[in-house]
């Protein structure tokens, strides 16, 4: 490689001008080339200075107030934390259910239209646990498989409790998930509650997976860092509801749905299917 | 009848790219407090990373005092990305809200803050840019008129510091030296966040003339600010 055109892929790297071929070509040369990675830094600190030379100007007044009261009660709502769930046993968990039925009830008054049909998957859950539960009072599986059932109990009915929580705050951030070439029509809502300190991922349509795949939940923390945070197969009419389980400062700028082969995965692979942009106000 | 999806790997132009390159990480660190008694009575005020450490344990009180500092500059970057008010304090509101959600994103030993947060601020205000772009189909702010908003600005920031105030003067001016191809260039792709290519489309130059006048505008600059990137990068003033 001649030295000028080093010096031309390092620097348009640094300002992210680059073709995806070139900037892997980048990727490869600093991975093997300690220099070269030091002069990239060099030229990532210069070309951040190139903000420095905008003219000043000023914001609102009022946007100090705003963003500061909005950083307050987003104080407040890490202070609501859901409690954790014990371990489950057969009777905590019908209490549970319980709880959650109130919930659901609550949530279905609160609600109206799409949220009460996206709702109605919440349904056939409380009753799968319930016949989960009957077959661990009956003494059909192993005590293993209890136990990995009454786990699986437990995980649902949290899911189901943030789900109700989430959908019945009035202050609940909506975004819409917006199909992509891939999603054939897909859609669906991301919903942020920061009371529940929680979100959820509802979606519909989904195409069907390839044998082996499950849709990933990748998001953008705004930082330059992706994130997987959940994994999920929707049911047969391609519909899901998924709680997200980021913690208060894990919040993304943009949420991506993609179709993955199964199994742990460090990088985005496959189509993105749905995608948002979080904006809050 | 649902379709049946057909994975390719990478096949979305909407995902970041490039990724996150793991491993680099930029020396030095961000002292934007002048040593020596020069300092305004913003010297006296603690350092960057000591107020993000305190927002982490709930410090309201260091958020406000990045925001006092800081605000204006995300704005001002924000406002030119973007060209309109209400969407820069949009950004502004973003960032300063994800620096109070998660303050542990920042790393001390991966740059300086001021770098750091200029590149989250960009990022944003690109991403609303392309969102903005897309809704409303609106064309090229080529005109963006770097003069005309030059002629605008409101000068010194004191809540800037006296340090960065200087690097800030430095810049603009090392950046006002530059042949006017290379800046133009330096600025589509840093303020409008466009490719090459892009840039080559919207100016009607030959892509190994953007490919030149970016590498020969980088070295200008490098040349023009070494002296503010050592001070940086050996720990001194700014």
């Amino acid at each position: 490689m001649r030295p000028d055109e080093r010096e031309e892929l390092l620097a348009g790297y640094a300002l992210g001008t680059l073709s995806a071929p070139d900037a892997t070509d980048v990727e490869s040369l600093v991975a093997t080339d300690s220099t070269a990675a030091e002069d990239l830094a060099r030229y990532h600190e210069l070309v951040e200075l190139i903000a420095l030379s905008v003219p000043m100007r000023r914001a609102d007044p009022q946007l100090r107030q705003r963003v500061l009261a909005a950083a307050r009660r987003e104080a407040r709502g890490r202070r609501l934390r859901w409690p954790r769930l014990r371990r489950v046993l057969p009777a905590a968990a019908a209490l549970a259910i319980a709880v959650v039925a109130v919930g659901w009830g609550l949530s279905l008054r609160a609600t109206v239209g799409e949220l009460r049909a996206e709702s109605a998957a919440l349904r056939v859950l409380v009753q799968s646990a319930a016949k989960r539960l009957d077959a661990i009072d009956g003494g059909q599986p192993g005590a293993a498989g209890s136990r990995s059932l009454a786990l699986q109990i437990a995980t649902a009915l949290q899911d189901q409790q943030v789900i109700t929580a989430v959908q019945t705050d009035p202050e609940v951030e909506s975004t819409n998930l917006e199909p992509t070439l891939y999603g054939h029509g897909a859609g669906g809502r991301y919903l942020r509650s920061a009371a529940a300190d929680a979100a959820v991922i509802v979606a519909r349509g989904l195409p069907q997976l390839p044998v082996g795949s499950v849709y990933r939940v990748w998001m953008d923390d705004g930082f330059s860092q992706l994130m997987a945070s959940a994994t999920f197969v929707p049911d047969g009419s391609g519909n899901v509801q998924v709680v997200l389980r980021t913690r208060g400062s894990d919040q993304p700028v943009r949420v991506y749905i993609v179709a993955s082969a199964s199994g742990e995965s460090q990088s985005v692979e496959g189509p993105v299917v749905l995608q948002a942009t979080i904006l809050r106000r | 009848m649902r379709e049946t999806l057909v994975p390719e790997p990478r096949a979305d132009a909407s995902l970041p790219n490039p990724l996150p390159l793991a491993g680099i990480r930029a020396r030095g660190r961000d002292v934007t407090r002048a040593d020596g008694g020069t300092a305004r009575s913003r010297e006296l005020s603690p350092p960057d990373e000591e107020l993000m450490a305190r927002m982490g344990t709930g410090g309201i009180d260091a958020l406000e005092q990045v925001y006092d500092r800081y605000s204006a500059l995300v704005f001002s970057v924000g406002l030119r990305v973007l060209n309109d008010r209400q969407l820069a304090e949009d950004v502004v509101q973003e960032v300063f809200l994800r620096l109070w959600r998660g303050p542990s994103s920042y790393d001390p030993a991966r740059g300086r803050f001021i770098s750091w947060l200029m590149s989250v601020t960009r990022n944003r205000a690109l991403d609303e840019l392309r969102r903005v772009t897309r809704r409303r189909r609106l064309e090229d702010q080529e005109e963006e008129p770097t003069l005309q908003l030059a002629s605008q600005d409101l000068g010194d920031d004191p809540e800037l510091g006296l340090v960065l105030e200087e690097r800030r003067r430095a810049v603009r001016d090392a950046m006002t030296r530059l042949p006017p191809p290379q800046r133009r260039v330096l600025e589509l792709a840093y303020f409008s966040g466009l490719t090459q290519v892009e840039i080559a489309e919207r100016t009607g130059d030959p892509l190994g003339t953007v490919k030149t006048r970016v590498r020969l505008g980088m070295q200008r600059l490098r040349e023009a600010l070494a002296e503010v990137l050592d001070e940086a990068e050996n720990g001194g003033p700014g």
